[in-house]
This record gives C-alpha cells, structure tokens and sequence, in this order.
C-alpha cells in the first residue's frame, strides 16, 4: 500500500514498543491492524475472529517487541504471528475442515473444472470492470482459503514467495502451486459466471 | 516447457524439480512462472531483468495474456479488500486487554523488564525479606490473640463462589463461536444460566480484582455481542 512507513520506520516503533511506549504501539497499530485483519480475515472469513486474531497479535507484539531480531521484516514478522493465531482459531473451531489445506480448487467445486484444461488464445479475462467486481467476488467465495491468503498476500501485500513461505511455515513450491490453482481456477470460475450471467 | 533462444535469461520452472508431479508439468506448460510476474507486476525486477522480461513478452502472446489476468486479479483483489479493516473500537480493546494482563501479571514488555539490570536481584530481595518479616510478625501476634481471632478456615471449594462474576444478555444474533470467542479473548468463563431473563452467568478469572470487574464491564458493553452486563 503506497505511503505506509517503510521497514526501518516500523523497526523503530517496535524498539520504543519494547520500551513501554504506548503511542509507538498505536502507530503500529494503525499500519499493522488493518494488514492483519485482512489476512486473518482471507482464511477465516469470519469478522469477530479476525478481529480477535488482531487483538492477540498486538498484545504479543507489546510482549515480545524486543524478541524482534530484523532477520525478516516487520510487517514478514508480524504476519508470521498472526499465522500461528489464525491457525489456532481454525483448528479450534474448524477441526473437521483441518484437510483442505491439501485440497486443490479443482477438486473443491461442485462444478467440474479442471486445472490442467489448456489456456486458451484469448484466455484474458476479457469482463467489463464493473461487472468484473461482481464476477470476482462471487468466485472468490469458491476459492478455498488457503489459496484465498496466499493470493492476498502475493496481490495485495505483494509480499515475495519466499517471505509468503516463511510467514506460512510452509515449502516454497507449496506458495506457488497454491498461487497457480487459484489463478487457474479464477480465470475459469470467472469464465463459466460470466457464460451464466452475461451479456 | 519453450525455452526461447532469443530469451534463454527468462527464469523457467526447474525442470528437474518434481517430474511426477502432474502440478509441475501444468507449470512447465508455461513460460514465465508467476512469482516472476509478480515481481514484474511490483516493480521488484532490476531494471535488466524487466528489459529481458519485456522483450519476452513481446514476442509470446500467452505471457501476455498471463501477465493481464494476473493485473486484473490484482486489482479485484485489491478492491475486495480495500473497505475491510477492524472496527474503531477494537484499538481501546487491545488498550484494556493490556492494562487487564498487566495487572493480573504483570505483563511488562521484556525490554523494560531488562531495565531493572543490576537492581533486580537487589529488588526482589528486598522483597523476599519484607515478606519473610511480614509472615514472622504475623506468627508472633497469632501466638498471643485470643481463639476468638483465630483465623477461620473455608470448607474446601467455598473460595470458587467468591470468584467475581457477571451476568450478561448476548445478542440474540451472535453465534455460540462468537461468545466463546470473546469470553475466552478476555479470559472469562461462562458458568450459570440462563436466568428468566436470558441472562447468562459469567466467571471472571480467580485472581480479578474490582479494578478488573469494572474494565471487563466496560468491554463487554462495547461489543456487538453484548446486549446487557449487570453486577449480581
């Protein structure tokens, strides 16, 4: 996001977080909370967990500031925290979905729709703005979360896959297998609801 | 996988890198792989590395196709995102939640903890021996009281009934994840009810003391999922 505080800003609040300082943690706070509700929000889908997550995520942050090493960045950091988080609530109140991290968008739809069909020549998504909106966020619902936050992390915080891997504790190849079926699956998604609604 | 002549610098998916694996080989149908997109996309790229992806492109009309799909997606994605954030009372939350833990822990952040350096051990000493005075004083004055002041001992589990509650109305809208969410966020525990009323009987931790009754009051009244808090 264009005119957010640059890293060694944010390191320097977290130093006078560790000090106690209570207005560096809103400064935090004003830059992190909506980055961390946004990420909890993509896998949980639920406001009062998302919320939740961020409330535990900053009160760690007012413990632990001095824990920070620099050896990621800050907002990598953070996110890793609030992976640990997100997860905790998942397994808590989703134990019977814990599988679908394994699962492929493909498989995960009612409608048949297959990864491995070849692109076609004019395979852009050729939708009109407007109704583009409608089209991605019906779609996006489909889109199983683990993929959903993989893919807000690369688009929206344009984080690397190295830093999406660390953040997630997980393979490198699991960040660009995930990142690949949910664009496979987004432009076909998008495709069929259009077939269905336009025109 | 086509490995253009002309373009060889343009980093495909190693061909070595999980043969048998069906994913990959969807991989190695396409030319540029997506975290190098990505990176095109947000400006990561040296300025060598984005010539040589541009004169890619030029020539592989499927590149282009991927790199459009891939700046629209980000813009829907964007979009769908740009209006979520936290609700405004959720700051004055995370206050209490702090001031909750530091009183009952006294949470102080591990850097101001290091501060006390070389007068730490001088503290808690201190502090060892003023209780230890404090505990001989005690048994000193309990040997000449009267059995009248002797102390009076609680049958066992009489200390639960003396932990601190509140009854509380939650929203008929909120679910049961939600509540627990919230009780379990502020350490609470629900523990009777409902009364005629809909009320629900809900424990504070052992060791909240007043000061905590009333923050935990007040946060509870600034959710959503709160329609009513009484003192018993």
């Amino acid at each position: 996001m264009s005119g957010s505080p640059d890293n060694a800003q944010l390191c320097a609040w977290l130093s006078e977080v560790a000090d106690g300082d209570m207005r560096a943690l809103r400064q935090l706070y004003d830059v992190l909370a909506p980055v961390v509700y946004r990420f909890a929000l993509s896998r949980l889908d639920d406001h009062h967990e998302a919320e939740s997550v961020v409330s535990e995520v900053m009160v760690q942050l007012w413990r632990q500031a001095a824990r920070f090493e620099g050896r990621a960045k800050v907002k990598t950091w953070v996110l890793g925290i609030a992976h640990h988080k997100v997860m905790d609530v998942w397994r808590r109140t989703r134990p019977e979905e814990e599988s679908l991290d394994t699962v492929q968008p493909a498989r995960h739809l009612d409608r048949d729709i297959s990864v491995s069909q070849p692109v076609e020549p004019d395979g852009e998504l050729a939708l009109r703005d407007a109704d583009c909106q409608a089209c991605f966020e019906a779609c996006l619902k489909h889109l199983p979360s683990p993929h959903r936050q993989v893919l807000y992390l690369a688009l929206v915080e344009e984080q690397p896959y190295q830093a999406i891997a660390t953040i997630l504790d997980c393979p490198l190849n699991t960040v660009k297998t995930r990142v690949f079926h949910a664009r496979k699956f987004l432009q076909q998604c998008m495709r069929d609801w259009w077939k269905d609604h336009g025109q | 996988m086509v490995n253009e002549p002309d373009a060889p610098e343009i980093r495909l998916m190693d061909d070595g890198m999980n043969q048998a694996n069906g994913i990959m080989q969807e991989f190695q149908a396409e030319h540029v792989d997506d975290s190098r997109i990505l990176a095109y996309l947000q400006g990561a790229l040296s300025l060598d590395e984005r010539q040589r992806l541009e004169n890619h492109l030029r020539a592989c009309k499927a590149c282009q196709t991927q790199v459009a799909t891939m700046r629209r997606l980000q813009r829907l994605m964007r979009h769908h995102y740009a209006d979520q954030k936290p609700s405004e009372q959720l700051w004055q939350q995370v206050c209490e939640q702090i001031e909750i833990e530091r009183q009952r822990k006294q949470v102080v952040p591990l850097r101001q903890r290091a501060h006390l350096g070389k007068w730490r051990w001088v503290v808690l000493g201190g502090m060892a021996a003023s209780v230890l005075f404090a505990v001989q004083v005690m048994m000193i004055q309990s040997n000449f009281s009267s059995p009248a002041l002797a102390p009076q001992y609680q049958p066992m589990g009489a200390h639960q009934s003396m932990r601190l509650h509140l009854w509380v109305r939650f929203a008929p809208e909120a679910t049961t994840d939600a509540i627990t969410m919230l009780l379990r966020r502020h350490g609470l525990k629900l523990n009777g009810g409902p009364d005629a009323q809909g009320r629900y009987r809900v424990a504070l931790p052992a060791d909240a003391d007043e000061q905590a009754l009333q923050a935990l009051q007040r946060v509870l009244r600034q959710s959503d999922l709160v329609v009513e808090v009484r003192m018993p």
